[in-house]
């Protein structure tokens, strides 16, 4: 037989999914497979480089090139699947407008805010860029610099700019994207357990008996997630998926009780499942005794908006976070008033569709997974509603068991990995520490070898306060890498246009493309991408993966990490610390940030042999980066709940979920058995708070800041599609993406549309309070709202629906809420 | 110049066992798709050949839209630059 290349690759292919479908081939199509050296591609793995869930993909290189991949056969996460996105992931590096050198906006040859994009090299470009740095913190000091990062950030690159900017500069004005999507969780999480991140794991997905989807449609958002649970559900005809959101979703196909509930009734929806499981004494009173305390929330906390604005003058305890104790008499009294009729009333889902979801999770032999993404915290109560569901699991006992599981699914790759665990938020340091805490900046600078009072006490601007702080002049000197936030933050036109473009200001955006955000600033720098660059991801289920750097990336890109180091020789530490700090610590004198951050014998101390070839940013600075880095962030939390394994054995397993204590992963947290952090005979221990138990926290419904009135009579709703990833800087350079959903539409309730003159495909003007955007209607389709609400994608950099929205956030996470506001729409 | 680019790619199809069969006519009637296995709870191995950009998510959406299709999902893709002057002689 004369096998060519084109049946060769085909017999590949259908081999590899029938390997994943647990179907067998003829022996003649599995025999080729072995033949390596005929497809002359190498292949290594990799995590996925878009959402949270973690999937582990092979990437074929071929010539310098990634030519082909392949879900990740041996993967525990995505068991040898991809999802469309994760599918073309060999094509998002090589998008025809790749940035190819560092842009400098210039006129007459010199830099010029109003000049005209140009290139320039590295130097030139670090020069004008340290130049101004050094005049902002020589005339304001370090709050006049700040960065936005990112949940895409390696884990080393996170934790690279985090000591840069909290150590080096003395400034905590570094936040991530990951405020936008994950803070209410972190929020939640830290007021209900004292520790981040999901007790339990995926396993959960196939130990359920019923699946409560809190607002996520997962079957455009996590689809490798989404096929465990249908495949779960179909082969288990007793499991039940009740899916809850405010309008018809894809998600909804496979639901066998689907609710469509009014914006915001959701705290009362969770208060009333809390109310029925008291009232109909399914209390687990055995774990609520030895397990937990009743807390409840400061009530009327306003909506985290500018100061002056009216809205928060008028609440009474503005962004208040203060718990008071409370007795379970109370909290019973408290939650009486959320009654099935009112809560019906509330909500618009019928009666029986809120009983037989209330009844799943009171019947103790019915193990729930509670599931939710952005429809939870991106709300003005967010951080109430995450701590609302843990109530639920928490009165029941379910939960940190398998199967029984309140599960906050993430949306980045690193959201978990390097936002949260490495602590690149505003407030934040390594391990869940916080800067505000003396003991905490005192660990954070005995490890990195820093004189005391170092790290500034007082939290940073937060992502929504950093574009407020530009546009007011006060933050000067401004980093943005590895995110699209001009695309991505609320209320564009008021409030990030006007800072980014504030004449006081210089903006540098770090990306591979010239997206909405790099346009909009003065410096743009050519970054590399996933693979190439050696890495870490740490996702939803606290799972950390590794990957090497595989191909070389184009032009003269380099990475987010070595621009960060390279921008650090830079400075002088007399330029940057006082001469009080130098003089506790003289022999840091004459040195650099780089020297003080970087060759301090912890970060350097593993040699450059170590290393993979390929792999520059090594190469260039003479040790073992990412190992370096990765060791010393992981001393903060060996020993203290967060162990990680040493850096090599990520590159040998698909992944470990930590804790990793003695090269054991812990998959269920705070129960005994699973977790080594729990004490023998405690049964469970929530060892985040000190008495080891957990909060059950009531917090009530509280009205959305904006909700439609006469004018402006429609609720808008922002999120996702499947084949679009966040702001579509990647995924709208793939043609068949492109091609598959080109442009952002407005999905519209038939009925809403007649009223208004529109008929189907007619260009619209979305408008509200704060700016307007043109789009075109789509009254078919997967996304069908009910009357009274539109959906409209982000994705799309033609239709900036952020010019529209409202920059509300949940007063204690500071997380903006993109999925209310009030417009109107009238036809263009 | 456009280089002619072959795209390889296979996914497994998860329809409802009892209408296996007619998922199947559905599949092998679209150009470019080939079912190249099969199992008892209704699952099938489908390869895809194309030559242009574009038309993989067009099939993929295609067969995800078959009544009776669960879920779809992808396991393989390999972009070649396609060689005239070889020729299949399976």
């Amino acid at each position: 037989m004369n096998l060519t290349r084109r049946a060769f690759i085909k017999a590949n292919a259908a081999a590899s999914a029938a390997a994943v479908a647990g179907i067998s081939l003829p022996a003649v199509a599995t025999n080729l497979i072995v033949d390596q050296d005929k497809t002359k591609i190498s292949w290594e793995k990799a995590a996925c480089r878009f959402c949270g869930t973690g999937c582990s993909v092979l990437v074929g290189t071929q010539a310098g090139r990634v030519v082909a991949t392949q879900g990740d056969p041996v993967a525990p996460v995505n068991r040898g699947l991809n999802c469309i996105k994760g599918y073309f992931l060999s094509k998002i590096m090589y998008g025809h407008d790749r940035l190819q050198t560092p842009l400098l906006r210039m006129k007459d040859g010199k830099y010029d805010k109003n000049g005209d994009f140009e290139p320039v090299s590295w130097d030139t470009a670090f020069d004008v860029m340290a130049e101004k740095w050094k005049a902002a913190l020589k005339s304001k000091g370090p709050t006049s610099v700040g960065m936005f990062g990112s949940g895409q950030w390696t884990v080393m690159e996170g934790y690279a700019a985090s000591k840069l900017m909290k150590a080096g500069f003395r400034s905590n004005n570094i936040d991530p994207n990951a405020r936008h999507c994950m803070a209410s969780a972190v929020g939640g999480f830290m007021r209900s357990f004292g520790i981040d991140e999901p007790m339990g794991c995926y396993d959960d997905f196939e130990n359920a008996d019923a699946f409560v989807l809190w607002g996520s449609n997962m079957a455009e958002m996590h689809p490798i997630l989404w096929t465990r649970l249908t495949d779960h559900r179909l082969s288990n005809p007793h499991v039940r998926v009740h899916v809850m959101s405010t309008y018809y979703h894809r998600s909804f196909e496979l639901a066998d009780n689907g609710m469509i509930f009014t914006p915001q009734s959701d705290l009362a929806i969770a208060n009333f499942i809390a109310n029925y499981i008291i009232q109909n004494d399914a209390v687990n009173w055995d774990f609520v005794n030895k397990h937990t305390n009743f807390k409840r929330a400061t009530t009327d906390i306003g909506y985290g908006l500018r100061d002056d604005n009216p809205l928060q003058q008028k609440a009474a305890n503005p962004n208040a976070g203060k718990m008071h104790q409370m007795s379970f008499e109370e909290y019973k009294e408290s939650v009486a008033q959320y009654s099935l009729e009112k809560t019906v009333e509330m909500s618009g889902v019928p009666e029986e569709k809120l009983l037989q979801m209330a009844k799943a999770y009171a019947d103790p032999d019915t193990k729930v997974m509670s599931l939710w993404t952005m429809g939870m915290n991106q709300h003005t109560r967010g951080v109430w509603m995450n701590s609302l569901v843990y109530n639920i699991h928490l009165l029941t006992g379910k939960i940190s068991q398998p199967g029984n599981s309140p599960f906050s699914l993430t949306g980045q790759p690193s959201a978990c990995g390097t936002a949260r665990e490495v602590g690149t938020f505003s407030h934040r340091l390594p391990a869940d520490m916080v800067v505000a805490k003396k003991e905490h900046r005192d660990i954070a600078e005995k490890i990195w070898k820093l004189p005391e009072g170092t790290i500034p006490a007082k939290p940073g601007f937060h992502a929504v306060l950093q574009n407020r702080k530009l546009k007011d002049g006060v933050l000067n000197a401004y980093w943005v890498m590895c995110t699209n936030n001009m695309q991505a933050a609320p209320n564009m036109m008021e409030e990030g246009l006007p800072g980014y473009r504030n004449p006081d200001n210089f903006i540098v955006t770090s990306d591979p493309y010239p997206t909405v955000t790099a346009q909009a600033s003065d410096l743009i720098l050519p970054t590399a991408m996933w693979v190439e660059k050696e890495g870490a991801y740490g996702n939803a289920e606290r799972r950390t993966q590794t990957w090497y750097q595989q191909v070389s990336p184009p032009g003269e890109s380099k990475s987010d990490l070595w621009q960060l180091m390279e921008f650090s020789k830079r400075f002088k530490m007399e330029e940057v610390w006082s001469d009080e700090l130098l003089a506790a610590m003289p022999e840091y004198s004459g040195k650099t940030l780089y020297d003080v951050l970087f060759r301090n014998g912890q970060v350097d101390r593993f040699p450059v042999e170590e290393a993979r070839e390929l792999n520059d940013e090594s190469h260039d600075h003479g040790f073992y980066v990412q190992k370096g880095l990765f060791e010393e962030y992981a001393t903060f939390g060996r020993g203290h709940a967060h162990d990680l394994a040493p850096y090599e054995h990520y590159h040998r397993v698909r992944g470990m979920r930590w804790p990793v204590v003695d090269g054991k992963e812990t998959r269920w947290r705070f129960k005994e058995g699973f977790d080594p952090y729990v004490k023998a005979g405690a049964g469970f221990e929530f060892y985040g708070h000190k008495d080891g138990k957990a909060n059950i926290i009531f917090a009530p419904f509280e009205a959305a800041p904006e909700v439609p009135d006469g004018e402006y009579d429609l609720w808008l709703c922002t999120g996702r599609v499947l084949e679009h990833w966040h702001s579509g800087s990647m995924t709208q350079r793939v043609p068949e993406l492109y091609r598959a959903v080109p442009d952002a539409v407005c999905y519209i309730h038939p009925d809403d549309a007649e009223a208004r003159g529109l008929r189907r495909a007619d260009e619209v003007l979305i408008q509200s309070r704060r700016g307007e955007v043109r789009c075109r209607v789509e009254t078919r389709g997967r996304n069908r709202p009910p009357q009274g609400l539109v959906f409209v994608p982000w994705f799309d950099a033609r239709t900036l629906i952020n010019k529209v929205t409202l920059d509300a956030t949940d007063p204690l996470s500071k997380q903006t809420d993109f999925k209310k506001c009030a417009i109107k729409i009238t036809k263009a | 110049m456009d280089r002619q680019e072959l795209h390889i790619s296979s996914m497994v199809v998860h329809a409802r066992s009892p209408y296996l069969a007619d998922v199947k006519s559905k599949i092998e009637q679209l150009p470019g798709a080939e079912i190249h296995g099969e199992s008892a709870e209704g699952k099938l191995v489908v390869v895809l050949e194309t030559l242009n950009q574009g038309y993989i998510t067009d099939i993929i959406d295609k067969i995800d839209n078959f009544e009776h299709v669960l879920s779809t999902a992808l396991v393989y893709h390999q972009i070649e630059q396609l060689d005239p002057s070889e020729s299949d002689k399976l």
